[in-house]
């Protein structure tokens, strides 16, 4: 995985958002159809300036065990410095994960299917 | 400024030109009989062509866009002028748009049903619509009921000369007044420029206007093809220049939400979503955000984008729904309580209030029709404009937007807080409009009873 590291620039933290995504999806298993918009988001750094953050969003089919996955996922992002946050929403289980530096990375399943999605770190343009 | 001169040119040769194409408004010709030989070729003499190198270097007009209460004869007169512009061979439309630019800009303030557009649009060959494209493509990237891939392919072309232009208006240093009023213009151009990226990012221009306050609408997915659309409608203080990249942001996120709820939820694996970053309406600021006049213009402009749509997709209609922000959401709710047309889904957030006093009021299926209030946001509650949707009586249900509880620690996640946290990615808000807008509301999370 790409480690991030204080003052990376944008693409940067995109590299390292991408291999955490792509570090859980080896971790699940499954044929992933990815679907990342190319086009990076503004958002806002201290104090006020402008940032940029680059968006994924990665689908595949449900696994066997929609409960063991997500406790899979939770664990390894928990151990990779991430707080996270577990629902469930009808018979999907969410997690949150969020950094200090504010990337966003979301994995929902079920047993129809599993998707992957967030936005890196926000940093300077 | 290409309006400001064509007019000028028109005044001066309406005589024959009015005779020729039956422009009078009180002309009796029926238009069937109408030939354009002769008359045509003597008057193709007698103008210039108008390229935007020659204009003056003129403030831009404001927008003629929709009157608040477009009249039954307008719209006749609109009507008219399409049946006309058939009748004119595809080499002869160049001439006819200069010759009746006010008449073609008049068709954007009363434009003909949009069902009418696709009809006569439909009709055209394709040297005709090649040819009004390049002629006025300032009314075809406009005009609810023409395709999405031809409106823009104008818009594009618009935005892409209006910006050279200015870029040669402010290398050209001549008056510090025009060539602030340049600059300012291009930010906010550049601004859309931006968030439409390239062509092959694949989003649409769906509406442009580059004068003023400027408005646009930006497509993420095929409004063609998509079973589910969702336009996002902002309020006050929203303007293109400073906030269309977060609106598209927002846009886009909404799209990757829905893709994914749609992937977990639905029984179709290749059901398709578009959402529409709207400010098709100039937004109040701090001077006018009392008042009605900007929702008025809201209300036509949805109502036109809306069914512009439902009448493109007449045989394969996509499940719509609206989602709503502050003053947006009672420009929204003018258009689904006064004009004729119905949606799917309705969610609303930070709402200062409606004229209708229900939910039976407006013309949403199956009274589907959320709202929600983060807390600290001051704008919900205030009725400031009518009914507060939120309030028990209206009917409406109430969607969480403060965070949810988590199931295993309780600990209360990631919410909106204050007016404009609704958009925000990874919230309860954002997840929440996603499944509002593709229709599977029974999982959408409760908000708390006021």
């Amino acid at each position: 995985m790409v480690q991030p590291f204080p003052g990376m620039s944008a693409e940067q933290a995109r590299l390292h958002f991408s291999s955490v995504l792509d570090e859980t999806q080896d971790l699940v298993g499954g044929v992933w159809e990815n679907q990342d918009d190319p086009i990076a988001r503004g958002c806002l750094l201290p104090v006020f300036s402008e940032g940029i953050s680059f968006p994924a969003l990665r689908t595949s089919d449900g696994p066997r065990d929609p409960e063991a996955t997500a406790d899979e996922v939770l664990e390894a992002w928990s151990g990779w410095g991430y707080d996270v946050e577990r629902v469930s929403i009808g018979s999907v289980i969410q997690l949150l994960g969020t950094t200090e530096q504010e990337e966003t990375i979301i994995f929902r399943v079920n047993e129809r299917a599993m998707t992957l999605q967030g936005e890196s770190e926000c940093r300077p343009a | 400024m290409l309006f400001d001169v064509a007019a000028l040119f028109t005044s001066v040769a309406l005589g024959p030109v009015a005779e020729a194409f039956g422009v009078h408004e009180n002309s009796q010709q029926i238009v069937a009989t109408t030939t354009f030989d002769g008359p045509l070729i003597t008057f193709h003499a007698a103008l210039p062509a108008i390229r935007p190198d020659s204009i003056p270097d003129a403030p831009p007009l404001p927008f003629i866009g929709p009157e608040p209460s477009s009249s039954p004869i307008e719209r006749v007169q609109g009507t008219r002028l399409l049946q006309q512009i058939s009748l004119v061979p595809a080499d002869g439309i160049p001439l006819f748009v200069q010759a009746n630019a006010t008449e073609l800009a008049g068709l954007l303030a009363s434009p003909p049903a949009a069902t009418e557009v696709t009809s006569w649009w439909n009709s055209l060959g394709y040297e005709s619509r090649t040819a009004l494209r390049s002629a006025t493509p300032e009314v075809v990237g406009n005009l609810d009921g023409v395709p999405y891939t031809v409106r823009d392919l104008a818009n594009r072309d618009v935005l892409d000369e209006t910006m050279a232009h200015l870029e040669r208006v402010i290398a050209a240093e001549n008056g510090r007044t025009v060539v602030e009023n340049a600059k300012r213009q291009l930010k906010m151009l550049t601004s859309i420029s931006d968030s439409l990226g390239p062509k092959t990012a694949g989003r649409t221009l769906m509406t442009l206007d580059v004068t003023g306050q400027g408005r646009a609408a930006i497509v993420l997915g095929d409004l063609r093809t998509a079973d589910y659309v969702s336009y996002l409608v902002p309020g006050m203080f929203f303007t293109i220049e400073n906030q269309m990249g977060d609106w598209v942001d927002a846009a886009a996120r909404l799209y990757d939400e829905q893709l994914s709820w749609l992937a977990l939820l639905d029984g179709d694996p290749d059901a398709t979503v578009a959402t529409v970053a709207w400010i098709g309406y100039p937004t109040p600021n701090l001077l006018n955000v009392g008042g009605l006049e900007n929702a008025y213009e809201g209300r036509d402009s949805l109502a036109g984008a809306i069914t512009g749509l439902q009448s493109l997709r007449a045989d394969d209609e996509p499940y719509v729904s609206v989602i709503a922000h502050s003053y947006g959401s009672t420009a929204a709710l003018m258009a689904l309580t006064e004009d004729d047309f119905e949606i799917d889904a309705l969610a609303m957030v930070g709402s200062p209030g409606s004229p209708a006093k229900s939910v039976d009021e407006l013309h949403v299926r199956d009274a589907n029709v959320w709202v929600g209030e983060a807390a600290w946001d001051p704008i919900p509650n205030s009725s400031y404009f009518g009914s507060d949707p939120g309030s028990e009586g209206y009917g409406a249900k109430r969607m969480g937007v403060s965070g949810t509880t988590d199931s295993i620690t309780r600990q209360v996640l990631t919410g909106s807080l204050g007016h404009n946290e609704y958009f925000s990615p990874g919230t309860e808000s954002m997840r929440n409009f996603a499944l509002i807008g593709i229709g599977h509301g029974e999982l959408v999370s409760d908000g708390p009873r006021p």
